[in-house]
């Protein structure tokens, strides 16, 4: 298929559909992984980050694909994965060119997020689902108090906020234990 | 706040009136805590969001293997297809033309059995081929330790029936053969080989069964002089208690023991084979060491153990565990290692890991334990909050369990741990009337080893005896984040009184460091700890629960019950030059620490890796030329490297041996 037509399953939600296609390319990026001491598993990893990035952006309203979505996930790949393996040097970092520096801000953009969704994966189960079915899904008080049997909106949206204060709670651990 | 919340979530949706919009984004750009605290909400909603991305990524990709797969099934069926069509094509074609040939084919057979007859007057015989092939002897020497022993072992296989000139014929290659009676030898030079092996197998064990043939290397050597072991015959279907002849205390638990090879569960009478180390001469003979991974141990007694039904190996079913109470007075803070013989036949002891792992719990605690972190805070990785760990870091002493239990236990350990050996007279020099505090904090890192220890206090004394005492502290099992183990950050705060009663410090003093039942030395600052303390003396404890060690092994094989030495002397490099020692097999061992230290040689220079100054050893050698025994001894204190040691070797039997060896287990 060609990008132009994956970028019109994107634009027309059909994100499913778009990354299934993606996934053709995912056999060369996994080839540039493993000649960098990378093991199967973390090409799978540093390729769905690369997808969720590539993904961000796209609904970003200023930003514009300027090469192929091939070209343009192997970059993030690359960086993706210097970054885990923390290989970046002072010298390259200072050579990196315009184009490069959004992809890098992007991947450590990125790496926040991901520990936003650790510190969420630790809360209880119905936490999690509350949240989800409020931002995400963009369910309403009422209709996530009647799924999930709150006495009332005012319940749910209570618990909604204690949820939210807690994620915030373990992601600022998290973050000042890593930071430290 | 939840004001602040509502407003930033109808901002993100769009809802706002343009006023509104504008007033908000007029108040990011002015008021810094709005705006981290939006830059955080932001953040949290797309950690969320990734958790959606990610289950959509995971259906896509399994979509796309799933049509890569039915792509190459397609493939495959189509292949299928295509070679069963033209296999029923060939074979039809086929049938036809046996059909047509039925009438010829009776012929065939008359005359197939006429060759037969006239075959049969000349002689046919069996022909027997005879060859070297090496073969690795290994389960049970490799498991006792010894090096994989190859042996050229002499096969006899049947080929076939011939006539000689068939034979000839077939076998081309095959010119050394002899033919008697009825049967064709080939490579009759072995079948001489063996039965002269057979003969002089036969006139040894007549002319002496005593004398065991002493083999050709040092290493086999040392198999030959392996301790015997104890075998304990008794029925899985009961818990079992047995104590070995030198103190071991072994129970084994009902129904323990599967196959090692088909992995099912074995019923009725069981043997147990152990073999108990306690004597250093023991250990010399089983040429034993005490290493970890290059870290010197120090051993409290080593077992092997093997289990047996019928000849076929058993191990330990999973969830399994065998008792074991060393029989080593005194020696504290032990742990359970097990041993593996790597390369050169040296055997590397291993601390015992759990083998299950706890279910990934989240929980909040209420305490405010770890107060005291954010001041001492230092630059690391680790972990520092026993709840976001999915298993807490645990003393060998404390049972497995929940985190926080896990917590309140090392907590008395390293209680009980510090306050017998604080040095009081530090605080009594000091004169201190109320109570002092010492803030520490140490790392626990992902090998369990205590690191990085801080302490405070107003007295520098204080603060230079505490570290002292955490650093002998031993170690311990580290703690785990999503099945990985990880450096942990651990603090507390010490209280530490000496009470103002004249006769209670006087009594400390007669009695060294043990401490009063209104005990002088209060840690922990949680009243349960406190008491806990308080009612049991820590003499008390000490005797009852450390003195032996039950420890639990879900092994079998080599079991060490060891610790590290956390010695505060120098460790250096030791490599020392022994000129005379020709390949000898070389060993350090350790008077004062119950320790034995292998060596890697290269052009006599005799490498033990890291090893503590200034202590008592004695050098051992042990070499073999010949049918002949050496032995080498030297007393001598551990100094710079490189230093040059001459062994003066004498020829001794092998009962000199034991007995030489037997003189220096007063040493540990």
């Amino acid at each position: 298929m060609s990008d132009d037509k994956i970028m019109a399953l994107f634009k027309n939600g059909k994100r499913e559909k778009a990354f299934k296609e993606l996934y053709k390319l995912y056999p060369r990026i996994e080839k540039l992984i493993l000649s960098n001491n990378g093991t199967k598993s973390d090409a799978n990893d540093v390729f769905q980050e690369a997808l969720i990035i590539l993904n961000r952006n796209l609904e970003k309203s200023d930003f514009k694909l300027t090469s192929s979505f091939y070209t343009y996930l192997y970059s993030v790949s690359r960086f993706v994965w210097k970054d885990t393996q923390r290989k970046f040097t002072k010298q390259e970092l200072h050579n990196l060119q315009s184009e490069e520096v959004s992809i890098f801000d992007a991947v450590l953009e990125e790496q926040k997020y991901k520990s936003a969704e650790k510190a969420f994966r630790e809360l209880g189960e119905r936490c999690q689902q509350l949240l989800q079915w409020f931002y995400v899904k963009k369910m309403t008080f009422k209709v996530i108090a009647e799924q999930m049997r709150f006495k009332s909106e005012k319940v749910a949206k209570n618990q909604k906020y204690k949820c939210l204060q807690k994620a915030k709670d373990i992601y600022r651990t998290q973050s000042k234990t890593v930071q430290s | 706040m939840e004001k602040d919340i509502d407003l930033i979530n109808a901002y993100l949706n769009n809802s706002l009136s343009e006023t509104e919009r504008l007033a908000f984004e007029n108040r990011l750009k002015k008021d810094v805590t709005f705006y981290e605290l939006f830059e955080e909400h932001q953040t949290i909603i797309k950690g969320i969001e990734r958790v959606e991305l990610l289950e959509e990524i995971k259906i896509s990709k399994n979509k796309y293997l799933i049509s890569k797969w039915l792509k190459y099934l397609r493939g495959f069926a189509l292949l299928l297809i295509i070679s069963i069509v033209a296999y029923s094509l060939f074979f039809s074609a086929q049938s036809r033309e046996q059909q047509s040939n039925n009438n010829t084919s009776l012929e065939v057979v008359k005359d197939s059995v006429l060759n037969k007859t006239l075959e049969d007057s000349i002689p046919k015989y069996i022909a027997v081929k005879y060859y070297k092939k090496q073969i690795v002897l290994e389960e049970r020497t490799k498991a006792f330790g010894g090096v994989e022993i190859v042996k050229d072992t002499i096969i006899k296989e049947v080929i076939g029936s011939y006539t000689i000139e068939e034979f000839k014929l077939a076998f081309p290659e095959n010119d050394d053969f002899k033919k008697e009676n009825d049967t064709i030898f080939v490579n009759p030079n072995l079948l001489l080989e063996i039965e002269k092996a057979q003969q002089k197998v036969q006139k040894e064990s007549k002319a002496d069964k005593a004398a065991k043939p002493v083999s050709k290397n040092t290493e086999s050597f040392f198999n030959s002089t392996k301790k015997e072991a104890q075998i304990i015959s008794f029925n899985t279907s009961e818990d079992y208690k047995v104590i070995l002849k030198e103190g071991t205390e072994i129970s084994i638990p009902a129904n323990a023991f599967v196959n090692s090879k088909t992995q099912k569960e074995v019923t009725g009478k069981v043997s147990l084979e152990v073999t108990e180390y306690y004597k250093l001469a023991d250990m010399l003979l089983a040429d034993l060491s005490t290493k970890s991974d290059g870290q010197i141990l120090e051993t409290g007694g080593m077992l092997y153990i093997e289990a047996k039904k019928n000849d076929s190996n058993l191990k330990l079913k999973l969830g399994k565990e065998l008792e074991i109470v060393f029989n080593n007075n005194g020696k504290k803070n032990m742990q359970l290692f097990n041993g593996e013989k790597t390369d050169g036949n040296r055997i590397n002891w291993n601390l015992a890991e759990e083998i299950e792992i706890m279910p990934s719990k989240f929980f909040r605690s209420t305490s405010q334990e770890i107060s005291y972190i954010d001041e001492l805070d230092t630059n690391t990785d680790s972990y520092r909050n026993f709840e976001l760990l999915d298993t807490a870091p645990r003393h060998p002493n404390c049972e497995p369990g929940e985190n926080e239990t896990l917590r309140k236990c090392l907590n008395k350990e390293i209680s009980i741990f510090v306050a017998s050996r604080f040095n009081n007279e530090i605080g009594e020099k000091l004169n201190l009337t109320s109570k002092e505090n010492i803030y520490v904090s140490f790392e626990i890192d992902k090998k369990g080893n205590i690191g990085k220890i801080e302490a405070r206090s107003q007295y520098n004394e204080l603060v230079a005896e505490t570290i002292r005492v955490l650093e002998m502290f031993p170690r311990i099992i580290p703690g785990k984040k999503n099945g990985r183990y990880v450096a942990v950050k651990y603090s507390f705060p010490i209280a530490y009184r000496i009470l103002g009663d004249e006769n209670s410090i006087s009594t400390a003093r007669n009695s060294g460091m043990t401490f009063q039942r209104d005990s002088a030395l209060i840690i922990g600052n949680k009243k349960e700890v406190q008491k806990e303390i308080e009612e049991k003396p820590i003499s008390e404890v000490s005797k009852s629960d450390l003195e032996r060690y039950t420890l639990s092994t879900t092994q079998l094989g080599w079991i060490n019950c060891d610790r590290f030495i956390n010695s505060r002397k120098n460790k250096i490099k030791y490599n020392i030059n022994i000129s005379n020692a020709e390949d000898a097999n070389v060993k350090l061992i350790f008077k004062s620490i119950s320790s034995i230290l292998p060596s890697r040689a290269s052009n006599g220079f005799y490498d033990f890796g890291l090893v503590p100054v200034n202590e008592e050893v004695i050098l051992l050698g042990i070499k073999k030329k010949g049918d002949k025994i050496f032995l080498g001894l030297k007393e001598f204190k551990t100094q710079a490297t490189s230093e040059e040691q001459n062994i003066d070797f004498k020829e001794v039997s092998l009962s000199e041996l034991k007995k030489e060896l037997i003189k220096l287990n007063s040493n540990f």
